[in-house]
């Protein structure tokens, strides 16, 4: 698990199937003093967090799948909660 | 997932019988400086990689690429696999906030 902020989202048209229907999101990881770090990665949002929001951030890829619901999704990044504080 | 940019492709005569139907692409992984807009540089810092991808990315195409054992979960059985064009990118919507 990840500390994170939403720096943005995709758009994209052509994708795996198991992808349609889901928001993906890009992640800037952060570090425990909240800076910045590494490059950013995807991630599948599906609690709807906001611009600029902090979320954990779970690189498994099991509970993706149990998510989207295809055991053949090559998705791994999944938010699994926004930070309050 | 990550982004990056297209830049080539490998064409393979003898190959794994489970690389049938899709192709070998050469991806340049994204800075962060690429997502808020930096055109791709020719000699990137990083290393590229070979993505295995069935959708038809062409040169130039961002695609979102996973890597290490996901990479693998669209194939039937156990493949060869180390990362895969999992969407084509048409639209980057990033906006990092100002102050950091």
């Amino acid at each position: 698990m990840l500390l994170a902020r939403i720096d943005g989202t995709i758009v994209a048209t052509a994708c795996h199937p198991s992808m349609a229907g889901h928001r993906n999101v890009i992640c800037q990881p952060l570090d425990a003093q909240g800076r910045e770090e590494g490059t950013p990665v995807l991630a599948v949002d599906p609690l709807g967090a906001g611009l600029h929001q902090r979320v954990i951030l779970s690189t498994d890829g099991s509970a993706t799948r149990e998510l989207v619901g295809d055991p053949k999704t090559p998705l791994r990044n999944l938010i699994i909660g926004i930070v309050d504080n | 997932m990550r982004l990056g940019t297209v830049i080539g492709r490998i064409t393979l005569t003898i190959k794994e019988p489970v690389y049938t139907g899709g192709r070998l692409l050469i991806v340049q992984p994204f800075s962060r400086e690429q997502f808020a807009g930096a055109p791709a540089v020719p000699l990137a810092k990083g290393s590229s990689l070979v993505v295995y991808d069935e959708l038809g990315a062409g040169d130039g195409c961002i695609v979102g690429f996973t890597e290490g054992a996901e990479a693998t979960q669209p194939f039937a059985g156990p493949a060869p696999v180390d990362a895969y064009v999992a969407c084509i990118v048409n639209q980057i919507n990033y906006e990092p906030p100002r102050h950091t």
